[in-house]
């Protein structure tokens, strides 16, 4: 379990991370979402031991973070870009990870990349930002992580690359009960794969929660509206569209009461659809929360 | 195997449920077939992990499927509970259904025959296999 | 096992340094036979007559190819000092190349710490404590900066051992370990993070002009005839020298008669005359520049959150003033007590204060006591005007210097900026 309690992080006098808190729980697959600027990379790296915060902590079962072996050898990392040496082929990675972390597996790496086909005598300048991503995504995977943390793993990847790593992540998750914590901008990826979500903007939490219940902030309503009305004055209303007489509307809440305030402006067949993690966003930020 | 609508009223866990159980019927599932791990299905539908387990929490609770940790999810080898409440409460759904149909002009050949027919549709397939 | 596989990247990244030290080596030997053949030829063969006194008054005049006939106390040997020549033309090469090469090896350091910034995020979210990073950097300077200046003292007892020179052995070697340990002092100061590259940079610079500095400033002391014949420190300075490194039988006397103090100044002075001002300001406002670098990088180095990284050093100015001590404890025991009781013992203790002497004042002494041993013989070579020399190495250092301090204060102004804009939680030596 990942406990982050009261964090706060400055540079200078800048505030970055403002009481950050929430909780990773074991086994679970957290994403994050944040625009950049919004603290997100900078909870990354006080998550992953590359910074310390200035106050409140992190702690791996129980265990801080900071300048901890221990709890870091159970970390595995994916940067959003290539971070290893660039002179270093992936074979030469596989023995520094080796002398760093007990638990690195070259078999497990090779089973990997069985899948993923990297050259290992490639030098890591040589790869492209696709290819970077995986050897660091088999490196790490290779430890045998009880955490794993992902920054934007999926940019620079193909579909196909794409459906690999995911099922490879959500395998790991199942058979080994490996926690995830990832950021991404790609909505539509986080929804598939998901516990909870986590979005962060100018380094405060402003939505926690599991991801059914963060969809549910809004509500897409279809409807038919025979006759076009006059307004569609309804509170809570964000947004509506229509084809024909067939309306698209996005409540904020819908409820009894909005239902009937549509009947009144002649809606008829009104049904609640499934709202994508993207289209909440979308109407969420327009609706200025 | 499932073909979910997204813009449907029917909640997406409800299609799922539903699907998987007329798969069942048609003989496409058979007792002991192992089905997607519940990350694996939502991976593969494109919905919250979340909605998949709340189907498969429903369908565990029927004994439909069950799932054996660290091997995988399967369908129930064994009769399906026979859920008295259940029962009473489709019949007495039906019983609504029947009653418009009738309104709607439908006589009692014409129903003994659409509900031959839906029972065929969800039958025959199964014999044919 | 996993510091070794750290340090051996970061050898493996510093691969520049190896190679620079190769052609380094190269150079020393191509040129030192190229010099000593041309002079060879060119001197043997001349027509100049050589002119000097004896201490009774007499002057002799000598064709510089004949041997002088062995009828007094006084000897003279023309092979011995043929060689010494060309080995001091060497030396002027040696000083240009060194301060190249020398400021070629702090920006090669300077780069591969920069690429070792790339990696500092890396690094720090890996299995490694902060100070097994620091080691490892530690271990690599350390490694560079002895395999450089052991390098530079056995290039040295190469080209000059098969004369059994003892001083130019040790004074290349010994010289090697004081600035080793003037780098490791540095470097820690780097590593107990001033942001890294700002640091490499702070040591080029300072390196360069507390050496440059010194030496002009040397070169113009003498100059300006502060060191007299007469004077103790005149005479042990030679008495070092001569006995480490003229051949035997010949004495001091006879020595210092060969070439008056007269002939000295005078040729000295007329060849130096021009640059006696701008080499005393250079000579100043280089030693002022290492004094404000140092103080600029105390500066920048207490701006910096100190809590982050090594415990050891928890105020700043305690971390600067351990590194200074570091280097007078080198000094210390490396050169002065050493070096100092192998010279006692060798040769006295007039030789022993000469010696201390002269390795405070390093490379400036050595140049200057070469050329006033030399400038005779070079004045009539084709191949080398002493002032040309001296221009060259002014020139070589100059840039040097110039290379370097640009270097820094391109770092420092990036360190500044990323203090200011990013966080400076913790650096990486």
């Amino acid at each position: 379990m990942i406990e982050i309690k009261n964090a706060c992080k400055a540079y200078g006098t800048k505030a970055v991370l403002n009481n950050v808190e929430f909780t990773v729980k074991d086994g679970t697959i957290h994403g994050i979402i944040g625009e950049n600027g919004s603290g997100k990379t900078t909870l990354i790296k006080c998550l992953t031991g590359i910074y310390r915060l200035n106050r409140g902590e992190i702690l791996y079962d129980g265990h801080p973070v900071f300048e901890n072996n221990a709890v870091k050898e159970q970390i595995g990392y994916v940067a959003d870009s290539n971070q290893y040496f660039d002179n270093y082929s992936s074979k030469d990675m596989i023995s520094f990870f080796k002398a760093a972390y007990t638990n690195f597996s070259e078999e497990r790496f090779n089973e990997l990349n069985a899948i993923f086909n990297i050259d290992v005598n490639a030098k890591m300048k040589q790869l492209s930002k696709g290819q970077g991503m995986r050897v660091a995504y088999m490196l790490n995977l290779a430890t045998f992580p009880k955490y794993l943390i992902l920054d934007e793993p999926t940019s620079g990847l193909d579909p196909v690359a794409k459906k690999e790593f995911f099922d490879i992540l959500v395998d790991e998750v199942e058979k080994r009960n490996m926690t995830v914590f990832i950021s991404s901008h790609h909505l539509n990826d986080l929804e598939k794969i998901c516990d909870e979500i986590t979005v962060i903007r100018n380094g405060r939490i402003i939505v926690n929660n599991d991801i059914d219940t963060v969809k549910n902030r809004v509500v897409k309503v279809q409807a038919v509206i025979e006759q076009k009305p006059e307004n569609l004055d309804i509170p809570g209303l964000i947004e509506f569209s229509n084809i024909g007489s067939i309306y698209t509307l996005v409540f904020k809440q819908f409820g009894d009461e909005e239902k009937a305030a549509l009947t009144v402006c002649g809606a008829s067949f009104i049904e609640e659809i499934e709202v994508s993690l993207e289209e909440m966003f979308v109407y969420t930020n327009i609706s200025g929360e | 195997m499932f073909d979910l609508d997204m813009n449907s009223s029917k909640p997406i866990y409800q299609q799922i449920i539903e699907q998987l159980k007329e798969n069942l019927m048609k003989g496409f599932l058979k007792p002991g077939d192992e089905i997607p791990s519940v990350r694996k299905l939502a991976l593969e539908l494109k919905v919250t992990p979340g909605t998949v387990a709340k189907a498969y929490q429903e369908l565990e609770r029927e004994h439909i499927i069950n799932t054996v940790r660290g091997r995988g999810t399967y369908i129930s080898e064994g009769e399906v509970k026979v859920d008295k409440d259940k029962i009473n409460s489709l019949i007495a759904g039906m019983k609504t259904d029947v009653m418009n149909l009738i309104y709607q002009g439908y006589n009692k050949e014409m129903l003994i025959d659409l509900v031959s027919g839906i029972y065929d549709g969800y039958t025959s397939s199964k014999n044919e296999n | 096992m996993k510091t070794c596989k750290l340090l051996k990247w970061r050898l493996r990244d510093s691969m520049i340094i190896v190679c620079a030290m190769v052609i380094m080596l190269l150079v020393i030997f191509l040129s030192d036979n190229l010099v000593y053949e041309e002079f060879e030829s060119s001197y043997l063969s001349s027509d100049t007559v050589y002119h000097y006194e004896t201490i009774d008054g007499v002057s002799v005049d000598i064709p510089v190819s004949e041997t002088i006939p062995d009828d007094g106390e006084d000897e003279f040997d023309y092979e011995k000092a043929t060689y010494y020549s060309a080995i001091s033309q060497y030396i002027i090469y040696e000083g240009f190349l060194i301060a190249l090469f020398t400021a070629a090896i702090f920006i090669g350091i300077a780069m591969s710490q920069l690429k070792d910034n790339k990696y500092k995020n890396f690094l720090a979210s890996m299995p490694y404590t902060r100070n097994e990073l620091y080691i490892s950097a530690y271990l690599q300077a350390l490694i560079a900066a002895v395999l450089v200046y052991v390098t530079e003292g056995i290039a040295l007892t190469i080209t000059c051992g098969s004369h059994a020179n003892a001083g130019y052995i040790w004074l290349g070697i010994l010289n090697g370990i004081l600035k080793l340990s003037f780098t490791i002092a540095w470097l820690e100061l780097l590593a107990a993070k001033l942001h890294e590259y700002a640091a490499i940079g702070f040591v080029a610079a300072s390196y360069v002009v507390f050496h440059t500095g010194l030496s002009v400033i040397s070169r113009c002391l003498y100059v300006c005839g502060l060191f007299k014949k007469e004077s103790l420190l005149y005479k042990v300075m030679f008495l070092k020298d001569i006995y480490n490194g003229l051949p035997d039988g010949l004495t001091l006397h006879s020595f210092m008669n060969l070439n008056s103090e007269d002939i000295f100044l005078e040729r000295i002075v007329i060849e130096l005359d021009k640059f006696l001002m701008i080499s005393a300001i250079f000579g100043v406002m280089f030693i002022l520049l290492a004094v404000a670098t140092l103080l600029w990088g105390t500066r920048e180095y207490r701006n910096i959150e100190l809590s982050q990284g090594i415990k050891t050093y928890k105020k700043p100015h305690l971390t600067v003033l351990f590194s200074v001590c570091t280097v007078v404890v080198s000094y210390v025991v490396v050169v002065f007590i050493f070096g100092a009781v192998y010279t006692l013992v060798k040769d006295g203790i007039a030789s022993a204060i000469g010696y201390v002497f002269s390795v405070l004042l390093t490379d400036g002494i050595n140049t200057v006591l070469y050329g006033a041993l030399y400038s005779d013989y070079l004045d009539s070579l084709p191949i080398l005007r002493p002032y040309v020399a001296v221009i060259a190495v002014m020139v070589a250092l100059v840039l040097a210097l110039f290379v370097c301090s640009i270097r820094a204060f391109q770092c420092l102004n990036k360190a500044e900026r990323m203090i200011s804009h990013e966080e400076a939680n913790w650096t990486i030596g």
